[in-house]
């Protein structure tokens, strides 16, 4: 087996670099105003299909979006989820890259956050007192 | 594609010798904004993939970030995955159930640039 210390270290990229388990996915997205929205569980790719590959360099392969869903117990079980229980926040609101990983537009715009709006319209909404902020 | 679809996925080079299992992908932001907004990041390209001979994969990278505390943690699970390697996207040749390699494909470490 080949020992990586002896590799030679890949200096090529000349932007920031980015490994997908350890910068993008788990990590927890949040919208400007650091409400929380989702966690990335995975990543939609495009330019990529099962084949032959394109050999001139033509083709980019990029992130189309970040991708959440129910993967609790596909990562325990196996298998995948159905395709519409997933969300897909595209790559171009994506603004800040960090612990957090924060994108442009409020969470209400995401379809990702369906849960929470539910539960505030549905559940804390018909408290006496769920629909303003405390006095 | 999902990247989950690619992970995990065997990884031959052109002789059909098995070098691993795709268990990281590395991705570069080095072309125009791809968003609207002032602070719009570049698009991430995908520049290669982590290789490794060990099914479990990494743990928390130390292998490739160069952090070396706690000492005798970190020196264990950088030896652990020592066999790691960064294979370009370039010379990927075909996708499949298993990734073949393109001839003349080059082994890199899969250190972050930087970090040694």
């Amino acid at each position: 087996m080949t020992d990586a210390s002896r590799l030679p270290v890949d200096d090529s990229p000349r932007g920031t670099v980015l490994d997908a388990h350890l910068h993008l996915l788990d990590r927890q997205i949040v919208d400007p105003n650091g409400m929380p929205i989702a966690v990335v569980d995975d990543l939609e790719l495009d330019g990529v299909e099962d084949g032959p590959q394109d050999a001139s360099g033509a083709v980019r392969v990029t992130v189309r979006g970040l991708v959440t869903g129910p993967v609790l117990w596909t990562r325990i079980f196996g298998g995948r989820a159905p395709e519409h229980r997933y969300d897909e926040l595209p790559w171009s609101d994506v603004g800040e890259l960090g612990v957090v990983i924060r994108v442009d537009k409020p969470a209400d715009s995401y379809e990702a956050s369906w849960t929470e709006r539910w539960v505030r319209e549905r559940v804390i909404g018909r408290i006496p007192g769920g629909r303003h902020a405390p006095d | 594609m999902r990247l989950t679809d690619l992970l995990d996925r065997p990884v031959r080079d052109a002789t059909g010798a098995l070098l691993g299992r795709v268990i990281d992908a590395r991705f570069v932001l080095d072309g125009a904004p791809s968003g609207n907004g002032a602070g719009a990041l570049s698009d991430a390209r995908l520049h290669g993939l982590i290789v490794s001979p060990r099914r479990s994969g990494s743990f928390l990278g130390y292998e490739r970030t160069g952090v070396n505390r706690p000492w005798l943690i970190a020196h264990f699970l950088a030896w652990r995955e020592r066999h790691d390697v960064l294979v370009r996207w370039a010379d990927v040749a075909t996708v499949g159930e298993e990734l073949q390699l393109r001839s003349g494909a080059t082994l890199y470490s899969p250190a972050l640039p930087g970090s040694r």
